[in-house]
């Protein structure tokens, strides 16, 4: 037992910047991957793995080995800001907040109404927003006090939310029945407008252009009638004009979405995982790498680019987080806990 | 933890050191009949484990639900997410799916859900129940792992009424009365409970005492029963009637929640009994209706259904002679379900035919076969042959019994027809079960009631949701799982001087596995299931002399896992939880009354069940009740 919480030390207090696609780049070395598992709904069994790429060890509950207790229901998303991580634990509606390095607990924010928060991004320097999945809203958070100022309401479901300049973007998703992205003035948080995209909107990332990819991940419709669903789609906006430049259907019912360094090939989780060509808008290759993931991740410094894949197995275990190189090569891999649903990168 | 080995100890040593006179009436296990294997003998004479929770024994527990008297009285594991929440039990290491819960020989279990929900029924709304181990599908078609089976009896010529107010709000008002008249007897009982059940506990999520929120449970529920008895014919009919709205607590990192569930049964069983010539007959009809609606206005779900089902039954016995009866019994099962989740009705059609001998060739030795077959209308025929022998190696003192079944458990409609992931093609689980034991009665030695049961099972095709590399769960047939342990119950009752005393205990060993893997690198092969304590010790200890008897009851249950893949997390830790009544009874002329306190948890123990659904600590409930005989 001590082994593994040494190689954790070692790997947290060398977490510097985190490594999200828009900072990334030469001159960086990737430290340290967290792996942020879900859990079981309803258990509390959320947990993060610490995976050390020098010495490929990989050591579990590193949240609750800091601070003595669970994180609890559903990690869903972690986000920077500063020298902190923003731990979004969505089926305990609320957001702990940690030393990015430690992962030592500084606060909590607690989300009212039980509204089940999904994503959070910076929106100031003292503002961010969160969605709520059951709240059919985004929360205003204030990151001086650490408390919910205020709710805006949006459409149904929120999932999804990018920002630029002072528009925020957020995916309502419906649960298979949305169709819009709700439009929130950063200055005056309030809905501006609404964008018609595809089915079941669940994703927007955002490039370094400011253009936007949304992922559609298709409707169900009928569950019991799979000839009734939508296919998956990318909408790709113009994230200062909030105008759609185009669209193309890629089949299925995607997940999550990754796009590389150069923002000109991205990768998409639909069954397995397919390539896209990010300046034609086009798929290059359904399956470029031939596997089912629950999560997907990319991560970039001198060490190169790659490709990570989480293998959530039967969902009641610990995955599996697979790392591939740009030709779709496995390069390592390592246990998670539960349901590992994201990844995030540390580079200094 | 010294105070568990001492009441452990203590409770053991009584049952082989006991210089006291014994009392009469202390042969149970070989004096009570009882009928949830079918065979109708003596406990001690049946060919597989079975234990009954008497009249006495499910009063003491009057106040709490049927979950927590199995959890005292027998080696049943409850897992109970904390009082008012979902609580199912646990035989053997299955889970609720697997274990059948009959009420006068009718399987109750959800239709839908395939489990019974043990939180909503009252344990003082029954006069026994029997829990038969390795009751299978021979006995009462689907079902694996046992059968805990309820019975209603109402006295006729007595009135009783009473009141208990507990810890936390919790009220409960309940009464019974019989008549008789000639040749019939009329009863009517029920209960009204309402608990705000904000009780305190530890929460680990705060890290200090809270008390629990969002944990409401009002339960009413009650009985009309009619008989009628003459030369030899017996016809009697029973209606029980339960309503329960509670709100869900989650647990305590979730929060308070703000779902509800609303619950309704109604079941009314008939039956006849009558001889002609040599052969005994029995008809029995079944009907019952029950609703359920769960709703979740944060989530925005709602789940409506009404499930429906007529169950016929006619058993014939003919007595070939004094050492061989045959039994053959068919019956017709209709359900239906009606539910905002699938997208018609669904309906099941089940035809059965069993039949099954009692032979005894010697005096000593009983035999007896039974094969069962049931035709299902949804996925087909399945067949459950079993063979038990109870052999008495010293007369009145020492049995061997053993059994060999092969059973099965049936699909649940949810398993079959879920929207979001349910299979049509399932096929049913089916598990070989073997078990031997040994019976000993308080004649040998006066070392009291003893029985000890050895127990191996083998589950293939197992259901199981799985995420199979799909967006959705689906039902599958995918586990394979053995599971193998010991359990041993004790009975025992004394005098010293003008002291009557008597302890009882129950304890059990259960390792249960997942036996194939069943996917690349599955980590979970060999791994104790989750929620399957390995060890699990329950005692009881009474004194009485005069009106006033004081009892003490123990549970000592070990660390369980929470995942399949148990070194993934740190095991739930072992609890041990002491309770204690004191009951005073008083009767003038023809009315008895009796006071109980009843002090839960009085050790203050925090612990969990389930991670984190916190149990309630120290509480308490005071009943009074009022009895009033009529004649002599």
């Amino acid at each position: 037992m001590k082994r593994p919480l040494l190689i954790a030390s070692a790997i947290l207090i060398s977490l510097t910047t985190a490594c999200d696609k828009s900072d990334s780049g030469s001159g960086t070395t990737l430290n340290g991957v967290f792996v942020l598992n879900e859990g079981n709904f309803g258990q509390a069994n959320a947990s993060i793995t610490a995976y050390d790429p020098v010495t490929g060890e990989a050591s579990q509950n590193q949240y609750e080995n800091e601070n003595g207790s669970p994180i609890g229901d559903i990690l869903y998303s972690a986000t920077e800001i500063g020298d902190r991580l923003y731990l979004v634990v969505n089926n305990s509606s609320k957001i702990e907040v940690v030393d990015k390095e430690t992962l030592t607990k500084i606060a909590t924010i607690r989300i009212a109404n039980e509204a089940s928060p999904r994503e959070l991004v910076q929106v100031s320097e003292t503002k961010a927003y969160v969605t709520n999945l059951y709240g059919n809203s985004v929360s205003v958070i204030d990151l001086v006090t650490n408390e919910e100022a205020s709710i805006i309401a949006v459409g149904s479901n929120p999932e999804g939310i990018a920002v630029v300049g002072e528009r925020a973007y957020v995916a309502n998703s419906g649960f298979g029945n949305g169709n819009t992205l709700s439009i929130i003035n950063t200055a005056t948080d309030e809905v501006t407008g609404t964008i018609t995209v595809g089915d079941n909107p669940v994703s927007i990332l955002k490039q370094d252009n400011d253009q936007l990819w949304v992922v559609c991940a298709g409707a169900y419709g009928d569950f019991s009638d799979p000839d009734d669903d939508t296919p998956g789609m990318i909408y790709v906006l113009n994230g200062t004009t909030a105008e759609v430049v185009t669209s193309f259907e890629v089949g299925g019912h995607p997940g999550d979405l990754v796009l590389n360094d150069l923002d000109d090939v991205a990768y998409l989780m639909n069954g397995d995982v397919m390539s896209i060509d990010m300046n034609n808008f086009e798929v290059i290759d359904s399956a470029f790498i031939e596997k089912n993931f629950y999560a997907l991740g990319f991560s970039t410094s001198d060490e190169g680019q790659f490709i990570w894949g989480a293998d959530a197995k039967n969902f009641a275990q610990s995955g599996l987080a697979i790392q591939y190189d740009l030709n779709g090569v496995k390069v390592d891999s390592f246990p998670t806990g539960i349901i590992p649903g994201a990844f995030y990168f540390s580079a200094e | 933890m010294r105070f568990i080995t001492l009441f452990i100890a203590v409770s053991l040593w009584l049952s082989a050191n006991v210089p006291a006179q014994v009392v009469s009436d202390t042969l149970k296990m070989k004096e009570i009949t009882v009928t949830s294997t079918r065979y109708r003998i003596p406990v001690i004479k049946q060919p597989s484990h079975t234990v009954l929770i008497d009249s006495v024994q499910l009063a003491n527990t009057n106040g709490q639900s049927l979950g927590e008297a199995l959890s005292r009285y027998s080696s049943i594991f409850v897992r109970s997410n904390a009082p008012g929440a979902v609580s199912l039990a646990s035989f053997r290491g299955f889970g609720g799916e697997q274990t059948r819960v009959l009420w006068e020989g009718m399987p109750i279990n959800h239709s839908m859900l395939g489990v019974l929900d043990l939180s909503l029924i009252r344990s003082g709304a029954f006069s026994s129940v029997e829990v038969s181990s390795g009751s299978g599908s021979s006995t009462y078609g689907s079902g694996i792992s046992g059968s805990v089976s309820l019975a209603s009896s109402i006295n006729s010529g007595e009135f009783s009424a009473g009141q208990s107010i507990g810890s936390n709000s919790n009220y409960i008002t309940f009464g019974n009365i019989g008549f008789e008249a000639g040749n019939w007897t009329l009863g009517l009982g029920g209960s009204i409970q309402e608990n705000e059940n904000d009780y305190r506990y530890y929460d680990r999520n705060t890290e200090q005492e809270e008390n629990r929120r969002h944990a409401t449970f009002d339960n009413d529920q009650f009985q009309l029963q009619a008989g009628w008895n003459k030369e030899g014919k017996r016809f009697q009919s029973k209606f029980w009637y339960l309503k329960s709205d509670h709100e869900i607590p989650e647990n305590v990192f979730v929060g308070s929640g703000t779902s509800r569930q609303n619950d309704s049964a109604s079941r009314w069983v008939s039956s006849f009994h009558f001889r002609t010539g040599n052969v005994q007959h029995g008809i029995k009809s079944y009907l019952a209706q029950t609703e359920l609606d769960y709703f979740d206005p944060n989530r925005n779900i709602e789940s409506i259904s009404t499930g429906r089902e007529w169950n016929n039954e006619w058993a014939a016995t003919i007595y070939i002679s004094s050492a061989v009866s045959l039994t053959n019994i068919t019956s017709a099962h209709f359900t239906e379900v009606k539910t905002n989740n699938y997208t018609e009705k669904k309906y099941r059609n089940l035809l059965s035919e069993q039949l099954m001998a009692e032979i005894s060739p010697t005096k000593a030795l009983g035999i007896f076969p039974t094969i069962r077959v049931d035709h299902y209308s949804d996925f087909g025929a399945a067949v459950s042959p079993s063979l038990g022998i109870n052999y008495q190696i010293i007369e009145d003192e020492i049995y061997f019994h053993s059994l060999v079944s092969r059973n099965f458990r049936a699909p649940t409609f949810n398993d079959l027809y879920w929207p979001e992931g349910g299979n049509e093609d399932l096929k049913p689980e089916t598990a070989i079960l073997t078990e031997a034991g040994i019976g000993i009665t308080d004649q040998w030695k006066n070392v009291g009631d003893h029985n000890l049961a050895f127990f191996r099972m083998d589950i293939s095709n197992g259901i199981k949701w799985n995420p199979g590399g799909g967006t959705f769960f689906r039902a599958q047939n995918y586990l394979s799982l053995l599971s193998y342990g010991v359990e041993w119950t004790a009975f025992k009752e004394f005098e010293v001087g003008t002291y009557k005393l008597s302890y009882s205990q129950s304890s059990s060993y259960t390792r249960s596995t997942i036996d194939e893997a069943r996917f690349d690198g599955d980590a979970a092969v060999g791994d104790q299931l989750p929620y399957v304590p390995k060890w699990k010790y329950s005692g009881s200890f009474s004194v009485s002399r005069g009106d006033l008897r004081t009892s003490l009851y123990g549970n000592w249950v070990s660390e369980r896992y929470s995942t399949e893949q148990n070194d993934i997390r740190d095991p739930e830790p072992s609890y041990f939880v002491l309770d204690a009544s004191i009951n005073y009874s008083k009767t003038i002329r023809k009315t008895q009354f009796d006071l109980s306190v009843q002090v839960n948890n009085i050790l203050d123990e925090q612990y969990e069940v389930v991670r984190l659904y916190p149990q309630p600590l120290r509480n308490f409930l005071i009943t009074l009740t009022i009895k009033h005989k009529n004649g002599n």
